[in-house]
């Protein structure tokens, strides 16, 4: 059992993280669900005479070679950053849960084959399985939703079949087999809860990942499609005016930064008030 | 001279005088001395002095990377480029005026109707890397491996005007009947059909003259190891990371001035731009991002060069789709967009406004044809008559690759534009070998392109892209077709004259540009910066990257490196 | 000890057999024959009849089993496949590309290692104090910031503005800083983060307590009890994430054009040439499972409490 130290610490560090990570988020949903509002300008249309712009009260953090506003672009960028993070964990977490549990309830050949599975997956970087599936489907934003989707559930599937297992051995479920509750009965209403939220815990810090990559796929032009004001995108677009404009690529990097140090601070805090063997994938061999 | 006998003088005077009197030749032979080691420091100083020498550090920035050195197979300018400091063919373009000179054939003849032409080879001009001497009958090896189709060799058309060329490459003959050795200096090449630019087809870089025995010796990997008669030799090539180049000291035209050139993959203009300006490279091609920077800082304006490019930037629409069949949708089209502001906003002055397809740099570029004013009115007339209004809009997409000139960010500023005269497009962003695949095809809407090929002759500009395919419209995407632009490209081929050729090509191109068989957007103006102890570059409108390399030395100072 | 690595290793094979399978489906067969040919060099010129030929040559058109069973056949040889658009055997081009990558990713690795240790440790050792509060805020900005807009940074820092280091190029061992420097961060807070976190739980166990006092010197209790037991987990996760650091070459090699194994598969899958990409995402699918491989083992080999069944 691996344990934070003495509980005074733990209540500090458990408030700092979530209050902060929770803070940054909330903010950002703010930004994104009211973004009509508070971007001064169109992300997609631009004044080509103002192309390039640099800073200034107009501008307030300058403009791209299409004359369009970075920080409006920046403002509605966050919906793409957000859809995507939600959505493929959304998916993760749902493909993942129902795995995990079921291997982790039912056990026997299911287990062996579900966590087969599990382990070949979580045998290949992330990355290159996305990248490999973006040159199939080509770059689009739902394309790269539906292939983060489909690749990532191994982890979120590992902790929730370690969970079912922890779960399964309390008194109530085997009361409940008992009796004759069905098992899927037993799943779906008794482990389910108990599951959620080490899966919870993991689809915030997994959204920061699932929001990197998706920024790095789009930087190499895999990813989303311009004109979509992604950030990713956006730092490739600045790329090659780095010494002459280098607003372009400064300031969406640091938005994504900002959303992904808010997820991790988040999902840290998160952890830590669960108590969560979220290191559980390090117990691998121990467990298996 | 005097001579004083030891024993009529004392010693001591004997020696005075010896002194004196000796010191004649000693003195005419130290002066001697003197003189010699004067002309050997100076003239080892003077060699220092001299342009010969050094290293130059050249990037090239398209593709990420260079695929093959083989000029037959890869198809980038860049393997031209590196080809062209490695080969020579029969013949070259002068890189600045675009004539034809002779490289190692010195002089031909023409016979009468254009079809059969005689070659007088150069003697003893010799392959690099010890592969002998360059005889007639290593052409026609070399013209067969272009027209081979195991080869596999991705520019027959070069040559299959040549007689007997289509059988030899669909397999049914193994012989060319249109290359025949007269002697071993000696060839004779014959087209099918007269051909009054044959000269400048066959002066192309990519028909470097290689040997034989490189070729079977290499077999597949020749692409790695290129052989040809050019200045320079191969040294190596760090895949994915350079080519180095050095000198060839039996090149026929003499040592060229640098000791090595280094051909530096570096696909990232932001790296290239530090890299120049830290002084690491020689020379810099400028894109849109950094060009008026350069133009207006001090230090570098006066070290830039510019050349319009023969390369016409377009979009092309695809004449086989009922709704482009509307000649009036087309011409609102090219009257909608505002080329001056898009080129000096978004091109940042790095353009030329287009009028029709062939660009200023092209020989048959008529100065006196108007472009399609910008008239937003004019185009909504256009386009009402045409049956679309702002409620019922042209529907269309962009299909475009990533290229920052010319490539979705091209499509992505021309929207609003063709937005307000009743269009309403969607832009979408494929990778380059799609969109060529496609658009081969004619699995497109349209596309966003830089045309052209920088092809030489006019002639060929014009037909490649607009001719119906018997008359070589092997680029014609868009699938125009018009009888009377095939009269006049069929009547240029047979035209020897060049000046009634051109009236020709200038009225195929006029039609092109009343048919608006596109929207016509901007010529390319190539702009490169380089250092200040190069010389030797030239404004090369067919590619700027393209240079005359064995005419390139830098200052002394930096020869040593 | 011996059986336990060879089970292991028996292990991979089906896992590696997969990926090939699963990399073979994907990118020799949805994409469709256009997608296959659209890199040789004749298809600009070819006619119908010389397609055919094309696809007869690049084995088109020969049934999927046969294709597949060609395909593995060739694995096992070493033939990568055929990269039509260079005319080149694919080993032949990821050969020399690898090494460049093992270069920017063997010094990160070692570097952020010895860093994220030293740090985390740093950190756990002064838990509660300024320097474990910032150094931890670093670590999560380590962690969270894209590492490529890191190396965009990096490179207008050093490269562009200060001219203290080159941008690119390959070569010269100070080509190299700028990429290693931006991989390294990232894994390095990773590390310095878990560092933290094993040593911290290891250090209010009680035999750490008692070691004290003991009256056992803190170094030596440092040493011999703390960071004895606490480098398990790190080792492991340290193991697991490397196989990240070798796929995050991907995009770092891009920005400074470094002719690595990255770069020579983005420029694949940019170019659409389906072999050269394929063989490329064998090889990073394969090291990392050699790499997990050889995690385990070390991780078996270090915990004396493990048993091997």
């Amino acid at each position: 059992m691996l344990t934070l130290q003495s509980p005074m610490n733990k209540t500090i560090a458990r408030n700092k993280s979530l209050l902060a990570g929770g803070l940054i988020i909330s903010l950002i949903i703010l930004v994104a669900v009211f973004a009509p509002f508070i971007a001064p300008h169109s992300p997609l249309d631009g004044n080509l005479r103002q192309s390039l712009s640099a800073p200034s009260k107009t501008f307030l953090l300058g403009t791209d070679r299409q004359g369009r506003d970075i920080l409006s672009r920046i403002i509605f960028g966050s919906r793409i950053a957000l859809l995507i993070g939600l959505l493929t964990q959304a998916v993760n977490s749902v493909i993942g849960t129902i795995l995990g549990v079921m291997a982790g309830f039912l056990r026997g050949k299911t287990d062996d084959l579900i966590m087969g599975v599990v382990n070949v997956i979580l045998s290949f970087p992330l990355m290159i399985l996305a990248l490999t599936l973006m040159v199939l489907l080509g770059p689009s934003l739902w394309n790269i939703i539906i292939a983060l989707g489909l690749v990532n559930w191994a982890f979120t599937c590992r902790v929730a079949r370690a969970e079912t297992l922890s779960v399964s051995e309390k008194e109530f479920i085997t009361a409940a087999t008992a009796i004759g509750v069905s098992k899927a009965r037993i799943m779906f209403r008794h482990i389910l809860p108990q599951v959620a939220g080490p899966v919870l815990v993991v689809a915030t810090l997994g959204a920061g990942n699932a929001i990197l990559i998706a920024a790095g796929l789009s930087f190499l032009g895999v990813g989303v499609q311009p004109p979509k004001p992604s950030w990713g995108l956006m730092i490739n677009q600045g790329l090659a005016y780095i010494r002459t404009a280098p607003w372009i690529s400064l300031f969406p990097g640091l938005a994504i930064s900002i959303l992904t140090i808010g997820l991790n601070l988040l999902g840290d805090g998160m952890r830590d008030v669960l108590d969560v063997k979220s290191r559980a994938h390090m117990n691998l061999k121990k467990e298996d | 001279m005097v001579r004083f006998s030891r024993f009529s003088l004392g010693k001591n005077e004997y020696r005075k005088v010896c002194k004196g009197k000796e010191r004649r030749p000693m003195q005419l032979f130290g002066i001697m001395l003197f003189a010699l080691s004067l002309v050997w420091v100076g003239g080892f100083a003077a060699d220092n002095q001299s342009e010969y020498g050094g290293t130059l550090a050249f990037p090239l920035g398209y593709g990420g990377t260079i695929e093959t050195l083989d000029p037959i197979i890869g198809s980038d300018s860049t393997v031209v480029t590196i080809a062209d400091a490695l080969g020579d063919g029969l013949l070259r373009y002068d890189l600045e005026t675009l004539e034809i000179e002779p490289a190692i054939a010195e002089s031909w003849e023409i016979g009468p109707n254009y079809k059969v032409y005689t070659f007088h080879l150069r003697h003893g001009v010799q392959f690099g890397k010890g592969y002998g001497e360059v005889t007639a009958s290593d052409f026609e090896y070399t013209f067969e491996r272009v027209l081979s189709f195991e080869n596999p060799s991705r520019f027959p058309h070069l040559l299959l005007s040549l007689e007997g060329a289509k059988d030899f490459y669909n397999g049914k003959v193994d012989h060319i009947e249109g290359i025949k050795i007269l002697g071993k200096y000696t060839l004779q090449l014959t087209t099918e059909n007269p051909d009054v630019i044959f000269m400048t087809t066959i002066a192309s870089n990519r028909l470097c003259v290689v040997p034989k025995a490189a070729v079977e010796k290499w077999g597949p990997a020749f692409g790695s190891h290129l052989v040809s008669a050019g200045p320079f030799e191969l040294v190596e090539w760090v895949r994915g990371s350079k080519v180095e180049v050095k000198a060839f000291d039996k090149y026929y035209g003499g040592r060229p001035y640098l000791d090595n050139i280094e051909f530096l993959v570096m696909p990232e203009s932001a790296s290239r731009d530090a890299a120049f300006r830290a002084g690491a490279v020689d020379i810099s091609m400028l894109s849109t991002a950094v060009y008026t920077n350069y133009k207006e800082d001090p230090q570098y304006k006066d070290l830039i060069i510019e050349v319009p490019e023969l390369w016409t930037r377009v979009l092309t629409l695809n004449l086989r789709e009922e709704k482009w069949q509307d000649v009036r949708v087309r011409q609102a089209a090219n009257y909608a967009i505002d080329r001056e502001t898009l080129n000096k906003y978004f091109l940042m002055d790095k353009a030329y406004v287009a009028t029709s397809f062939l660009p200023k740099s092209s020989p048959g570029f008529d100065p006196n044809l108007k472009p399609y004013e910008y008239n937003l009115i004019k185009a909504r007339e256009l386009m009402e008559a045409a049956g679309y209004s702002k409620d019922h809009p042209f529907e269309f997409t962009i299909m475009a690759c990533s290229d920052p000139a010319w490539g979705i960010a091209g499509g992505i500023a021309l929207k609003p534009y063709l937005e307000a005269a009743y269009f309403k497009l969607k832009t979408v962003l494929v990778d380059s070998s799609t969109m060529w695949a496609s658009a081969a095809a004619g699995d497109f809407d349209t596309y966003l392109n830089s045309a052209g090929l920088a092809k030489v002759s006019p002639v060929d500009f014009l037909s490649e892209v607009f001719a119906s395919t018997e008359l070589s419209g092997r680029e014609n995407s868009a699938g125009y077709s018009s009888s009377e632009f095939d009269e006049y490209i069929k009547a240029a081929r047979q035209e020897p004259d060049f000046e009634k050729r051109m009236v020709l090509v200038r009225k195929a191109d006029a039609l092109i540009l009343s048919d608006a068989a596109m929207v016509f957007w901007n010529y390319s103006k190539a702009a490169a910066v380089h250092q200040a102890w190069v010389h030797g570059f030239v404004a090369s409108p067919q590619d700027m990257i393209y240079q005359p390399w064995d005419k390139i030395w830098l200052d002394p100072e930096h020869s040593g490196a | 000890m011996l059986s336990y690595i060879v089970r292991r290793f028996l292990q991979t094979i089906p896992i590696l057999f997969i990926a090939v399978t699963v990399v073979f489906v994907l990118l020799s067969v949805l994409p469709g024959d256009v997608a296959l040919l659209a890199g040789d060099p004749r298809i600009g010129n070819a006619s119908p009849e010389a397609l055919q030929r094309i696809r007869e040559e690049c084995g088109l058109n020969k049934p999927l089993i046969i294709r597949y069973l060609d395909y593995l056949g060739g694995l096992v040889k070493g033939n990568l496949g055929f990269s039509f658009r260079t005319q080149e055997y694919v080993a032949t081009l990821i050969g020399p590309r690898i090494l460049a990558t093992l270069k920017l990713a063997i010094p990160a690795g070692v570097l952020a290692l010895s860093l994220g240790v030293v740090l985390g440790s740093l950190a756990a050792i002064f838990s509660g104090s300024l320097i474990d509060f910032s150094l931890m805020i670093v670590a999560v900005i380590g962690i969270s910031a894209p590492a490529f807009w890191l190396a965009v940074l990096l490179m207008y820092f050093f490269a562009v503005t200060l001219q203290l280091l080159p941008p690119s190029g390959y070569g010269q061992p100070l080509c190299s800083v700028l990429p290693v420097l931006s991989l390294t961060i990232g894994y390095s807070a990773l590390i310095a983060r878990t560092t933290r976190a094993s040593v911290l739980d290891v250090i209010n166990e009680d035999y750490v307590t008692t070691a004290r006092g003991k009256g056992v010197s803190e170094a030596r209790v440092l040493y011999k009890h703390v960071f004895r037991n606490a480098i398990l987990p790190i080792m492991t996760i340290a193991g697991l994430e490397m196989g990240s650091l070798f796929a995050g070459t991907v995009i770092i090699e891009k920005v400074f054009s470094w002719p690595g194994l990255g770069s020579f598969l983005v420029n694949s899958v940019l170019k659409r040439d389906i072999a050269a990409a394929q063989g490329a995402i064998l090889i990073y699918f394969s090291v990392f499972v050699f790499i997990n491989f050889l995690t385990d083992i070390l991780y078996v080999y270090a915990d004396p409490t493990i048993t091997y069944e």
